[in-house]
């Protein structure tokens, strides 16, 4: 088991009399890549700034192992922030912008010029010491930014969707390189993004929030195969999302098809459950007995795979599958019992 | 044609306008006493110039004034910059509005009622209210300068400042500072312009035995137009005239920065 490094407890943040966020409790352990995931105003920022200690919690408390840091002010916190918009200071150039944080520290020259270097070649920015900052391109200005939030050995790192600006291409390499400065100095990484792709690439553990709340923590794994309920099903990655009934353990009905699964029946007080399936894991085919039954009415090659839209009675489903179905196909959908997953209704 | 007609009636407008200064310069040069005729170029003028005891006074009076004003004021505008800059939004936008009024009122009012204040208070006007007016009148231009690149500087860089370990005092004079220089170059410049500029207010605010070069200009004038005055007023005018070509020279070369950045 891992030492935990930073842990919430009972963390609230109100502004302005409205909850942001709300009661949370969160640990995160030494050397893990977490990520908190959400959709837009979901309270990732307000969660972070309260780390880096730009925010006072309203209520709860942020430890830092077994030190509650509340009252400790930002710039006394051994924690770094790589912002959104870099925040380089525009009359510095590359080595002073990364020197900063060791200046103030009132290091010796020598070191400071040693470390600059080793940073610069830890971000791949080899030779730049002397380039004005508002010369460099997104991604290296990224890169800039990182490298001197890692000037003053931060316990940990917190980044608020640094990728975000960059364009698709820029943010995939980003995306592997930020993993493998993670890898490479063995250090904390807390990151905020609204991209589950970008979550699920990159992340040892997901937190899945929604209007401050946690929804689901664990592994990138987990929460795409096991997702608590239907805002994570929906949120990472497609769904499928059907309303449907069980009477006994082990077997659920929708859509007028009986199925076997793999999950219990989740509430005794009712039938009524949810069903959440993965488009990739419906096999499409001739139709049977045992099929949901429906037509072809749409297919899009989306590179690797075709993804089918397939009209039902009264449920469209989408597919992904690579092979060819025809637009107008009679077609009939069929699920394995490790593929249906089972929810709670209401 | 329409060309043609355009650049006559620009030169037309420029000639009105630069007219008086080109007679005045001329004539600091004239060697004739009487403003009719020509009697010749000298530097005779500008020699009695250096030689009179009075405009030495005067001359080290406008400088020194202009020196003190100037360091005080871009202190005090600076500092009051940061301050109204904390208050946030609204009280920036009031408090601009508020500094434009000095700005727009008529010296002339500024110099009376100024007059008035210090009778008010019993001061004995002399070389200390000249440089409390002046000092009054330059810190809304500073405030003006540097107001404006607080508000332009992306607030990101105080919170990465802070994140990167300075404390509240050296967020500002690392950070803050450094970015706002520019502003306070041109506030510093622009107090500068103005102190050596005027007449009215010091006019008002001086006593007897301190005067500066407009003063004695005003003087002089008063017993007569000699020579020697269009020597000293186009010295004055060529001073101005530096100080002004080269803030506006900082403030291209700070758009074209910013422009690039864009
Ligand atoms: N300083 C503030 N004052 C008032 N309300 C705020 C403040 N900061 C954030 N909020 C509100 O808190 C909510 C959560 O904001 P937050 O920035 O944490 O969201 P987010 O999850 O980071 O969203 P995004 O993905 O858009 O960045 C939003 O409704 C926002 O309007
Ligand atoms: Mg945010």
């Amino acid at each position: 088991m891992k030492k935990t490094i930073i842990e919430a407890r009972n963390l609230y943040k109100e502004f302005d009399k409205t909850a942001v966020v709300k009661h949370i409790n969160f640990t995160i352990a030494e050397n893990e890549f977490v990520t908190f995931l959400g959709p837009s105003g979901c309270g990732k920022t307000t969660i972070l700034r309260m780390i880096a200690g730009f925010e006072m919690p309203t209520s709860g408390e942020i430890f830092l192992y077994d030190k509650v840091i509340n009252d400790i002010p930002a710039y006394l916190r051994p924690l770094n922030t790589v912002f959104q918009n870099y925040a380089l200071f525009p009359h510095m150039n590359v080595f002073e912008n990364i020197a900063f944080p060791m200046r103030l520290k009132k290091q010796d020259k020598n070191s400071i010029g040693k470390k600059v270097a080793q940073l610069l070649d830890v971000v791949n920015l080899g030779g730049y010491e002397q380039r004005d900052v508002s010369s460099l391109s997104g991604g290296q200005q990224q890169r800039v930014a990182i490298a001197r939030a890692l000037a003053n050995d931060p316990k940990v790192l917190l980044l608020d969707e640094p990728l975000s600006a960059l364009d698709l291409k820029m943010r995939k390499e980003m995306q592997v390189e930020l993993k493998k400065i993670q890898q490479e100095i063995k250090k904390t990484f807390i990151y905020v993004t609204h991209d589950q792709e970008e979550a699920l690439t990159l992340s040892d553990k997901i937190i899945v929030l929604n209007h401050g709340q946690i929804q689901q923590s664990g592994t990138p794994t987990d929460i795409y195969n096991e997702p608590v309920n239907t805002f994570v099903a929906d949120f990472i990655g497609e769904s499928n999302i059907i309303d449907g009934s069980m009477t006994k353990d082990f077997e659920v009905e929708f859509l007028g098809k009986k199925f076997i699964c793999v999950d219990e029946k989740p509430d005794q007080q009712t039938n009524r459950v949810i069903v959440v399936i993965r488009p990739e894991d419906i096999e499409i085919g001739q139709r049977q007995e045992h099929t949901i039954n429906g037509v072809v009415t749409s297919i899009v090659f989306k590179g690797v795979h075709y993804e089918i839209m397939v009209q039902c009675n009264d449920y469209d489903f989408m597919v992904h599958t690579t092979d060819y179905h025809e637009i107008g196909k009679d077609v009939g959908l069929d699920f394995g019992p490790d593929d249906i997953h089972i929810m709670k209704a209401g | 044609m329409k060309k043609a007609l355009r650049n006559v009636y620009l030169y037309i407008m420029l000639l009105f306008l630069y007219a008086p200064i080109l007679v005045l310069m001329v004539y600091s040069f004239n060697a004739s006493k009487s403003r009719g005729q020509w009697g010749g170029f000298t530097l005779e003028w500008y020699r009695r110039l250096f030689m009179d005891s009075n405009i030495q006074s005067a001359l080290y009076y406008t400088v020194l004034v202009a020196i003190l004003a100037t360091i005080i004021s871009t202190i005090v505008g600076t500092i009051s910059s940061i301050g109204i800059f904390l208050y946030g939004n609204r009280v920036q936008k009031l408090m601009l509005n508020v500094n434009y009024i000095p700005v727009i009122n008529p010296d002339i009012v500024t110099g009376v009622s100024m007059m008035i204040l210090f009778a008010f208070m019993s001061m004995r006007q002399g070389f200390a209210t000249m440089l409390i007016a002046h000092i009054t009148f330059c810190i809304p231009y500073v405030i003006l300068s540097v107001l404006p690149k607080l508000r332009q500087m992306d607030v990101n860089l105080i919170e990465a400042a802070m994140d990167l370990g300075a404390r509240p005092m050296q967020i500002i004079t690392k950070v803050v500072l450094a970015e706002i220089k520019p502003g306070i170059v041109t506030g510093l410049l622009f107090a500068f312009t103005l102190s050596i500029d005027d007449f009215v207010i010091s006019f008002f605010t001086t006593g007897s035995g301190v005067s500066n070069l407009s003063i004695y200009v005003y003087s002089m004038a008063k017993r007569g137009i000699s020579p020697e005055i269009n020597a000293l007023s186009t010295l004055m005018i060529l001073t101005v005239t530096l100080l002004l070509f080269v803030i506006n020279k900082r403030n291209n070369k700070k758009t074209k920065i910013t422009g690039e950045r864009i």
